[in-house]
């Protein structure tokens, strides 16, 4: 019989939020809350105080890991309200710093993936091999993780030959690396012991609960920004949407490690196909933007990101939305933590299958466990991993 | 479907509850419409194949307050209500989408607007401690 | 040293990852990343403080055995950052606790993150004392 305990915010052992919530009976979980107010900001209240020029740069705060869809997306959409075209060179320069970012935040996730399975070492290979990206974004844009390369207009500095023959060589050696990781993913015992069937979402839930990106992806829903909404160069630069119909973490992983691959050609493809001309249209520092509102998409790494701006005609925003992928998958992830339907979900699987969604929340997340007899107790994620090895 | 049929299929559907409809670009349709037939004009956008909720988006525009539901895959469609701020409710579209909950409960807590039917609705993403009755994406909140 | 984010767009935590990882390798320094604040000598804190989160900051100072030393990684941590003057952030973490280490950058560089660990990893080493 399942004892259910009020967690509000008065429970003894915590006075603070809790990120993760979850009910037990044994080691089976069966019911699970999020709770994301640790990290609100306040950063959609704070746009409304910005030039839109200034806007961008606390866009690109939001999520550091996802900073360049952020930009992105933001300059698309205030440039698409002002009427200013960026050149086509910039669209496709914008797409081959947007892969890398993805490329970067894959394998980020994954290292972190291995970290929790237990599998240090492959953490540590993982994340040695992500570091050639990082230099190339470095290279490219001026910094490691944020780089701030997307201005509205275009973007702030050309890839030249040398660099671009740098890119290719870089890439070429990544690519047999990720090659490698995919067949100890698809393979390795552990690995697959620790994913396949875990953190269950079916279509029809994935559908129900909104779920974006590599999640809704495993899933079977085939859904992808660039394919169905292009934007900058992706009408040109061909990839393949990868589905599979898994419905687990390994799905979610397999789908992340094969997007590796295809962000490795794409951006290859854009190297070889860079239209020449300008990587930007000057745009004052300050300027108005005419009444009225639009809509801006992207698929970060983590899925869908949706913009919405409203102009009262001012150099500021009136309304400023910003929806993120992990909120999207929010409630999807809440509802693969609850055993259901024949699927049991364990204790010791909450930190692989909360981290299956790829959330932009750190390893020191704390966790909240209540069991049948109303005890609780607080761990994190990170203690929890370490529990299962 | 395209942009243009789906503008005929909302005029069809909704006849005079459909205030305006237009489409800024290939794949953007920007809809008001009344607030008694808000879910009514999502769920006919589903019966059209556009089969997911991107976000709700609450706005405080001045004398009013408007609930922007954002429906759609690749083309996304913006449907908009007016709110009046003695009354501020508006249906909830849980029982179309559950993943709707955490829209609803954001838009709640930032502005104040009910979502009536929606049986989950606490904070999103303030702190328990917050003052009861603030609503930080009102106009009246100013940042110091 | 611990970790804590209080509420930061995790690319200083990225930073501080990559800190621990082959390229920059805080553990030739001696210096290893713990779970429990009553393990930690240095306690590295991303983010501008959000208000829910400073209670437990301040929490896991308390926990920290002497002698201990914050070190405020990331423009956030030391002023806000481009959070300064948002509703649900305190700004800073030398609002909250004493700091000894302020390592600026939007994000800190690894590098940088190793340095001002090294120095607090000295400074336990030598025991002194805040």
């Amino acid at each position: 019989m399942a004892f259910s305990l009020p967690v509000g915010p008065q429970h003894p052992i915590h006075p603070e939020a809790t990120l993760i919530k979850i009910e037990v009976e044994g080691e089976q979980v069966i019911d699970a809350d999020i709770d994301v107010s640790y990290v609100h900001r306040g950063i959609e209240k704070a746009f409304e105080y910005k030039t839109y020029a200034q806007g961008l740069y606390l866009a690109e705060r939001i999520c550091g890991i996802c900073n360049v869809a952020h930009t992105t997306c933001y300059a698309i959409n205030i440039e698409e309200l002002a009427g200013i075209e960026a050149p086509t060179r910039a669209q496709y320069l914008r797409l081959i710093v947007e892969e890398l970012a993805r490329i970067h935040s894959h394998l980020l996730w994954l290292g972190l993936l291995a970290h929790l399975i237990g599998f240090e070492s492959l953490f540590m290979l993982i994340f040695r091999d992500r570091e050639l990206v990082m230099d190339l974004i470095e290279a490219i844009g001026g910094n490691r993780v944020v780089p701030a390369y997307n201005v509205i207009g275009g973007v702030r500095r050309d890839i030249d030959n040398a660099l671009a023959h740098k890119i290719r060589e870089a890439l070429g050696s990544l690519k047999e690396r990720v090659k490698r990781y995919r067949r100890v993913a698809t393979e390795d015992p552990t690995i697959r012991a620790r994913t396949v069937g875990v953190g269950h979402l079916s279509p029809s839930e994935a559908r129900d609960l909104l779920a974006v990106g590599p999640v809704a992806r495993a899933s079977s829903i085939k859904y992808d920004v660039r394919a169905d909404d292009p934007y900058i160069a992706h009408a040109e630069v061909p990839f393949n949407i990868v589905v599979y119909d898994t419905c687990d973490t390994w799905g979610r992983m397999m789908v992340r490690i094969d997007e590796v691959l295809e962000s490795i050609d794409m951006v290859l493809y854009a190297l070889d196909h860079l239209p020449s001309g300008d990587f930007r249209v000057k745009v004052p520092p300050i300027f108005k933007l005419p009444p009225g509102e639009n809509v801006a998409r992207v698929e970060a790494p983590r899925g869908e990101l949706l913009h919405y701006v409203v102009s009262d005609g001012s150099e500021k925003p009136y309304r400023y939305k910003v929806r993120t992928p992990t909120l999207a998958n929010l409630m999807a992830v809440r509802e693969m933590l609850r055993s259901r339907g024949g699927k049991a979900v364990y204790v010791a699987d909450v930190p692989v299958v909360f981290g299956s969604i790829d959330p932009c929340i750190c390893c020191t997340a704390r966790v909240l466990i209540v069991d049948e007899r109303g005890q609780a107790r607080e761990t994190t994620i990170d203690e929890l991993a370490r529990m299962r090895w | 479907m395209r942009e243009g049929e789906i503008v005929e299929e909302l005029e069809s559907k909704l006849g005079g509850w459909l205030k305006q409809v237009r489409v800024q670009r290939a794949r953007r349709v920007f809809a008001v419409v009344d607030r008694e037939h808000y879910k009514e004009a999502i769920k006919a956008l589903v019966s059209m194949g556009l089969d997911f909720l991107e976000a709700i988006t609450g706005i405080d525009a001045g004398d009013h307050f408007e609930v922007i539901a954002h429906v759609g895959r690749d083309i996304s469609v913006a449907v908009k209500a007016v709110v009046p701020k003695d009354d501020p409710r508006i249906d909830s579209v849980m029982d179309v989408f559950k993943g709707a909950e955490i829209y609803e409960r954001e838009t709640w807590e930032m502005l104040g607007i009910v979502f009536e039917g929606n049986s989950r609705m606490r904070r999103a993403f303030l702190p328990e401690d917050w003052p009861r009755g603030v609503y930080p994406l009102r106009k009246e909140f100013q940042l110091g | 040293m611990l970790l804590l984010n209080t509420g930061a767009c995790n690319a200083c935590d990225i930073e501080v990852l990559a800190a621990l990882t082959p390229r920059y390798d805080v553990e030739r320094f001696g210096v290893l990343l713990k779970g429990s604040p009553r393990h930690a000598d240095i306690l590295v804190v991303t983010g501008a403080v959000s208000r829910q989160i400073k209670d437990r900051l301040v929490r896991v100072y308390e926990q920290m055995p002497e002698p201990k030393f914050v070190a405020a990684v990331g423009t956030c941590a030391i002023s806000g950052g481009v959070y300064d003057k948002c509703y649900n952030v305190y700004g800073g973490v030398d609002k909250i606790l004493p700091v000894h280490a302020y390592v600026s950058g939007c994000p800190v560089k690894p590098e940088a993150v190793l340095k001002a660990i090294n120095a607090l990893a000295e400074k336990v080493m030598r025991g002194e004392r805040d």
